[in-house]
């Protein structure tokens, strides 16, 4: 009886046991599910599926300021943000995710303020129709995308396109009034 | 193929939502928590899957938290713990869910392993846990009593008498004995 409060022989027991091989595919799959995992392959993907959600959100907008009748934006100037590359060169390799995010982020911020109207990123291809012979080809496919904003002047606009994550990453904004007819 | 990043590294890595990164933390940490798993529940081991998988989705989504004041096994362990008590709780609530899966010893294991896993496998749980926190895993009585809400003194007879309950079972004349 003496003996009997000694421990148990643990050191027979193997620290480690494998886990059924499945269980890690499984486990994966919930993490992924949960948006807490991105396999490499597919990052490119969940970065444009970003950018869908944020056309559609700056789409649904629209929809809803348009329920909503005369809004701001019919009332107020509009300027289109012409995003071009800047001439401080890339750092390094982009993080497509995370520019969406900010992209997103600061287009949510100023819709919400009533300024975005519309946004989208363009291809980097180009066809090219009619006299181009001025023209060399760099210049067209140069323009990355655009953002249709209302703001109350040029200097809100302007300002507007200083803050957004195209001028903080190094690129080039051209502000252009839409000329609207009296 | 073993990945050389330490696990600092690997955890910083599954944060940023690296695959790699997880795969090479499950596959390190994994058979650990498991083993830890099985042995709570008496080798059940649908339980033991789904506490291991639980503890991992935990883990993981509680990884912003993680700041390293223990290292990540004992961590995760913790957390493995804390699922497999969950696990046993409901069972004990459910008087149908101690018999609906048997309990599978390795078949695969010499055979002194073998007749231990087993002893400690058909303990009732309440003993079981004490004796496989402080026996195998190496845990305090202060800190069973913490994890089992119980006190130290509790966790001390409970010990002694799933000590006694191992050592019947491995000196008695079996051999039919599988829980």
């Amino acid at each position: 009886m003496n003996d009997d409060d000694s421990p148990i022989p643990s050191d027979v027991l193997p620290r480690d046991v494998a886990p059924p091989a499945h269980l890690e595919s499984t486990i994966r799959a919930r993490l992924t599910e949960e948006d807490l995992l991105r396999p490499p392959r597919q990052q490119w993907r969940t970065a444009f599926a970003a950018a869908a959600v944020f056309a559609v959100g700056v789409a649904t907008g629209i929809a809803w300021r348009s329920d909503e009748g005369p809004s701001q934006a019919d009332s107020t100037p509009r300027f289109l943000l012409l995003l071009y590359p800047g001439t401080r060169p890339p750092g390094g390799a982009p993080d497509e995710a995370r520019a969406v995010r900010e992209y997103a982020a600061w287009a949510a911020a100023e819709r919400a303020r009533g300024r975005v109207v519309t946004g989208e990123r363009l291809a980097a291809n180009a066809l090219v129709v009619g006299d181009d012979s001025r023209r060399s080809e760099s210049d067209d496919t140069a323009l990355q995308g655009f953002f249709l904003i209302s703001a109350r002047s040029a200097d809100e606009a302007g300002r507007v396109a200083a803050a957004s994550p195209h001028v903080r990453d190094g690129g080039r904004v051209i502000v252009r009034p839409i000329d609207t007819p009296r | 193929v073993s990945d050389s990043r330490d696990d600092h590294d690997l955890v910083e890595g599954v944060r940023r939502g690296s695959e790699a990164a997880f795969a090479a933390l499950y596959r390190r940490h994994a058979p650990r928590a498991y083993a830890v798993a099985l042995r709570m529940l008496g080798w059940r081991r649908t339980d033991a899957d789904d506490v291991t998988q639980e503890a991992w989705l935990r883990a993981v989504r509680s990884m912003p938290g993680f700041r390293g004041a223990s290292s990540f096994p004992t961590w995760l362990t913790g957390i493995t713990i804390r699922c497999a008590l969950e696990r046993l709780r409901v069972r004990t609530a459910d008087p149908l869910g101690d018999v609906d899966e048997p309990s599978s010893a390795p078949a695969q294991a010499p055979e002194v392993q073998v007749d231990v896993e087993r002893a400690i496998a058909a303990l009732a749980p309440g003993f079981r846990t004490v004796l496989v926190l402080h026996d195998v895993e190496g845990f305090t009585h202060a800190e069973i009593a913490a994890l089992l809400g119980i006190d130290a003194g509790t966790s001390k007879s409970q010990l002694s008498r799933a000590r006694q309950k191992v050592r019947a079972r491995l000196t008695a004349p079996l051999p039919e004995a599988m829980p």
